[in-house]
Order: C-alpha cells, then sequence, then structure tokens
C-alpha cells in the first residue's frame, strides 16, 4: 500500500502547492467555516488522484502488479485520512498562531474533530460510488454529499444551541458517526470497485 | 513446467467473446500471440493476469491458478509491458522507479539506472512530455528491473523506432537465456515475432486458430506462385488462403505435404501465414 499512496502524492502534490496558498490566505480569518472547509475539502483529494488514475488507465496496468484489490480500495481512504490530518494540524497552527495574533481568538479543538469526522464522513460516502463509476460518473453523488454534508455542518456548528438537544455531545456522536461509516464503505467499496 | 496454461477459457464481453482458448506457453520460451485489432490478444493478456474473470475455464501463470490468493506472488516474477504506458502523467521517471521499488520486493534500482541510461530517458521529465516511444521504453525498463521470470508484453515494440526496437529485441532474447525465463508478445509487427519466437499463437476473433512451433509452422506452409490454372490443378485441401497477384497470376499459401513433390514453392513467412489464415478464414 505505501507504493500506491507514494504514486497519489507525487500525483497530488501539484495541487497541494496550490492548496497550501488557499490554506495559508484562509488562515488569515479565523471562522469555523474556514476549518470546516479546508479539512473537507482534503477529503476530495483521493478523487483528484482516482481522476488521474483513470486518465491514465492507471488501473489497468495496476491490476497487472502484485497490489491486492484490498491495497487499492484503503489507499484511497488512507490518502483522504491523511491529507485530512496534515490539513488539521495546518489549519490547528496556522489559526492559533495568526488567529491569536490578529485577533485573540483560537480555533477549538472540537471544531477540528468535528471538521475531521465530517470529512470522513463524505469520504465514506462518496467513495464507493467513485470507485465504481469513476470521477466523471461518480461527481453528481459526490456533489450532492459534499454540498449536503457542508449545509448541515453549517447548520448543526453555528447553531450551537443544538448540541444541547442531541442525545450525547456532537464532538462524541461525530466520531462514532465517522466510524459506523467508514466501516460501512470499506467493505462497500471492496465489492464496488472494478477496473474502469 | 509451462509457463502459462490456458484451459477452456470463455469470456463474453458485449458484442465480443474469448472462446474455448487453451494455450500453452512452455518455460524457457518465447511465444508470439498474433491476431487482428480486436481478435482478443489484450484481452487475454488481461484474463491470463487475473484482471478479468473468464467466464469458465482456468489459467495458470508459472504453476499457480491465476484466481487463486496465492497468484498475487506470483505477479512479483511477471514483468508486464501494456499496449500503453500507463503510468500517471504527472510522474517523473525517478519517481516511477521510487514507486516501483515500494511495488516489488526484488525491485534493482541500479538496473533500473541503468535502462534509463541506456533509453536514454530523462529522469525528471513528467510522463505526459515523453514520445510514445520513450513511455514504452520506459515500461519496459520497469518490466525488467525487478527480476522477473515471465515477460508478458502487448504491443511492446510499437511506437519504438527500428534501432531501439531490435536493440528491444535483443535484450528480450538475452532475458531467455536463463533456462526458467519465458516470454509471452502481442505483436502487428510480424516480422519481430519471426525473429524472436519459438511459438506462434494465433487469434482470430476470439478464438485460438493455432498454436504452433514457429519452425514447424515454416516447414509447414509454403507460398505458390502461378497461374490460378496451376493453382486449380492443385488439392483442395492443400491450399489455405489464395490471392490474386496480377496480371492474371495468383499467390497461395500451401500445405507442403499435400502439394506434388516437384512444385515449387517459395518460403513462407509468419505475415505470409497469418495473412493468408486471415482471408482464408474470411471465405
Amino acid at each position: 500500500m505505501k507504493a500506491l499512496l507514494l504514486k497519489d502524492l507525487y500525483v497530488i502534490w501539484k495541487q497541494m502547492g496550490i492548496f497550501l496558498v488557499v490554506v495559508l490566505a484562509m488562515s488569515l480569518v479565523n471562522s469555523t467555516f474556514n476549518c470546516v472547509f479546508l479539512v473537507v475539502w482534503c477529503s476530495m483529494l483521493p478523487y483528484t488522484s482516482i481522476a488521474y488514475d483513470g486518465q491514465s488507465h492507471w488501473d489497468q496496468l495496476a491490476a497487472m502488479m502484485p497490489y491486492s484489490k484490498r491495497d487499492i480500495v484503503l489507499s484511497k481512504y488512507v490518502l483522504g485520512w491523511l491529507c485530512m490530518a496534515v490539513m488539521g494540524a495546518i489549519c490547528t497552527v496556522m489559526q492559533t498562531v495568526v488567529g491569536r495574533f490578529l485577533s485573540g481568538e483560537a480555533t477549538e479543538g472540537g471544531i477540528l474533530l468535528i471538521s475531521l469526522c465530517l470529512g470522513m464522513i463524505s469520504l465514506a460516502i462518496t467513495l464507493p460510488a467513485v470507485l465504481r463509476f469513476g470521477v466523471e460518473r461518480g461527481r453528481m453523488i459526490f456533489l450532492v454529499v459534499i454540498f449536503g454534508v457542508a449545509a448541515l455542518a453549517g447548520i448543526a456548528l453555528d447553531a450551537t444551541d443544538l448540541r444541547f438537544s442531541l442525545p450525547m455531545p456532537l464532538e462524541a456522536l461525530m466520531p462514532a458517526a465517522a466510524v459506523v461509516a467508514t466501516a460501512v464503505s470499506i467493505p462497500l467499496s471492496m465489492k464496488l470497485y472494478r477496473v474502469n | 513446467m509451462n509457463a502459462i496454461e490456458l484451459s477452456h477459457i470463455h469470456k463474453s464481453l458485449g458484442g465480443f467473446a474469448i472462446q474455448d482458448l487453451s494455450l500453452t506457453v512452455p518455460s524457457g520460451t518465447i511465444c508470439g500471440l498474433v491476431g487482428e485489432n480486436g481478435a482478443g490478444k489484450s484481452t487475454t493478456i488481461r484474463l491470463m493476469m487475473n484482471a478479468l474473470t473468464p467466464d469458465s475455464g482456468t489459467a495458470r501463470v508459472l504453476g499457480v491458478d491465476a484466481a487463486s490468493p496465492e497468484f498475487r506472488e506470483v505477479k512479483e516474477d511477471v514483468g508486464v509491458v501494456l499496449d500503453e504506458a500507463y503510468y500517471p502523467e504527472t510522474l517523473t521517471a525517478v519517481q516511477v522507479g521510487r514507486v516501483m521499488a515500494e511495488t516489488y520486493r526484488r525491485w534493482d534500482q541500479k538496473r533500473y539506472e541503468d535502462f534509463l541510461d541506456r533509453f536514454q530517458l530523462p529522469g525528471k521529465k513528467r510522463f505526459k512530455d515523453f514520445s510514445r516511444g520513450m513511455k514504452m521504453k520506459l515500461s519496459i525498463a520497469v518490466a525488467l528491473s525487478h527480476q522477473p521470470r515471465l515477460l508478458v508484453l502487448d504491443e511492446a515494440t510499437s511506437g519504438l523506432d527500428p534501432i531501439v526496437r531490435d536493440e528491444v529485441l535483443e535484450i528480450f532474447n538475452e532475458f531467455t537465456r536463463e533456462e526458467d525465463h519465458s516470454i509471452l508478445i502481442s505483436s502487428h509487427i510480424l516480422s519481430d515475432l519471426e525473429k524472436l519466437c519459438d511459438y506462434i499463437a494465433f487469434l482470430h476473433q476470439g478464438r485460438l486458430l493455432f498454436c504452433d512451433e514457429k519452425d514447424r509452422l515454416l516447414e509447414t506452409y509454403g507460398v505458390f506462385a502461378g497461374t490460378a490454372e496451376q493453382l486449380e490443378s492443385l488439392q483442395r485441401e492443400a491450399v489455405v488462403g489464395r490471392e490474386a497477384s496480377g496480371f492474371g497470376g495468383v499467390r497461395a499459401l500451401v500445405r507442403r505435404e499435400e502439394v506434388p513433390a516437384g512444385l515449387e514453392l517459395e518460403r513462407a513467412s509468419v505475415e505470409d501465414i497469418i495473412l493468408f489464415m486471415v482471408k482464408g478464414a474470411r471465405k
């Protein structure tokens, strides 16, 4: 799987350059939205890699190499998680340092956790369809899910009163939801994955 | 041991089907897979490598069933070059080497770098800026750098200029000097196959028409050149395929054993045999 992750990181490296500039710019403004947006955006990076794979027909070559289907599918999840974790770390550092310096506020740890969970959930929901149909055809599902997740996140996080009406704190509910969604999504992706 | 054994494979793909394909490539030999575009060569390779699941039949490579979990290990021993080099376009040759070093346990970085030098491939140029010939050379370099015992080459020499093609064919020849090394190569360049192969397998519309030793094929068939009347005088079974050759003449692929002993025949090349057989099959 290390080989596949390395390949994907090389593929998205160019994207990351632009991404870091956006992150730096957005980090100057401390807001919940920025943190959620950046981390959830990172969950999209596996789709960039899948798009490049599709464009070059890499999957046909990969099928001839000693990679298991499990490695191929899991590597896309791990790539998403890695990118989100790195972005979460960058976001925290930038918003803590720059945010404190400019506005005297820092991003709450809970917001970051919720952002990571949202990214994991959106990845878990969309990846099976994208692995099955490719990025082009999976895009519609992807857009609907991302907008849905972002809208719900905005409502849930801005309306802080919501936290008190939930059966458990959002900080506990979201990780549980992320774990369940991922646990269902990975076997589904394994079943749906095919060489396009 | 056989390097490749395909047994009664069927696979339907929309309007096309591989039908009852049985093919054996003995270890230590080079087998050329010939056929028109769409004959099923690439599909056969995908079935053989378990990239496609057959509807029925079995494929064994280096003694292991391609459908078994152990087959993943076998892929360490198989170097594959497909009809296009399917590496992501943003990668460079150096990055491809690093990825392959993590892919194959017996990756030989020195050998890979030697091939990059030998093929004059730039290490830091992006793959999308490579010419088709350069892309194929990179694929060949990768396929040969993890100490494979079997090379599976799908149109691996297409897009190469004649000088490099000759050099690559020599590399393939060198590869089979090890007695357990084998090659399955599909190509449209029949002269390459004639130069390289011990066996020729001919696929036509998803069916294997024959798989035979090249030398035996060349001994079995000859090309008759003469008049239509002379050709008509031969036994019907002797003539495999025919074509008009201008000025009322005719050329035909005939079975040497079934024509009169004194009849003068030209030597048939692999290309003659295949072309006449395709024409014969169309009639």
